[in-house]
């Protein structure tokens, strides 16, 4: 890449980077404004790597999402920051040690170009995967998920009443 | 300094481990339902970014095509997760 596409990653890495953080850690309106930053970073960085429809769509769908955040949380205060359980601590320093991780693998993986083995890899020959060589498992994953969140919108209007 | 496929995949692994971190640390629906866009983006990216610089130039659509697909997923998790989160409220 060129300086030109160097300098565009920089500027818009930054922006999402930004975003990222003021998203994971703050509350209320500032939260949908790191969405929405890392919407805008996330639509340019995919279009300086020639994947303009990716853009297009990530940007209307993270920028709707922040829009249906900052609604949801209209009303509530700004320092609405819960700390948590251990459990949740816990969690978070794992997320930690997930970015260290990815970081390693980042910095020490060997990339190259090539086709897959199991040759063309395309929109008919997922579908060909899903519906006909490995139906039966992806029918056992969507009858979890399914289950899964009907319990969980059960959960929720019990919660509620 | 040239931009490579590190920066990017470094790039994803930050916004993945800020999505996990604001999944697993708020309590809130709201925190953790904001923390998944933050996830699915970073996986979105590095897709992207394996498609564009470590797959042959034929194969570059479906590293695109499984970000699409993620990003719309997003937006659905987003909506599923503030109506979840609107039943929990008490009024």
């Amino acid at each position: 890449m060129d300086t030109l596409h160097s300098g565009i990653f920089y500027a818009f890495a930054a922006v999402t980077v930004a975003g990222g953080l003021l998203a994971a850690l703050a509350a209320g309106r500032p939260r949908a404004l790191g969405l929405a930053l890392v919407a805008a970073g996330l639509a340019a960085l995919y279009a300086d790597l020639d994947a303009g429809f990716a853009a297009l769509v990530t940007l209307v769908a993270l920028g709707l999402s922040a829009l249906v955040l900052l609604r949801a949380g209209a009303g509530r205060t700004a320092t609405a920051l819960e700390p948590g359980t251990l459990v949740n601590q816990l969690g978070a320093s794992l997320a930690g040690v997930v970015f260290l991780v990815l970081a390693y693998i980042a910095f020490r993986g060997a990339y190259f170009a090539g086709y897959h083995a199991g040759g063309s890899f395309n929109t008919a020959a997922l579908g060909r995967l899903l519906v006909d060589r490995d139906a039966l498992a992806v029918e056992a994953v969507a009858a979890a998920l399914l289950t899964g969140a009907a319990a969980a919108v059960l959960f929720a209007r019990v919660r509620a009443r | 300094m040239s931009v490579g496929i590190v920066h990017f995949l470094f790039l994803g692994g930050f916004l993945f481990a800020a999505g996990a971190f604001a999944v697993a640390r708020q309590r809130s629906y709201l925190g953790a339902v904001a923390g998944l866009p933050l996830l699915l983006a970073g996986a979105g990216l590095d897709l992207v970014a394996v498609s564009r610089f470590a797959t042959a130039r034929s194969d570059q659509l479906a590293g695109q095509g499984f970000a699409v697909l993620l990003a719309l997923m997003v937006f659905a998790f987003v909506a599923v997760g503030a109506a979840l989160n609107r039943l929990e409220t008490p009024r």
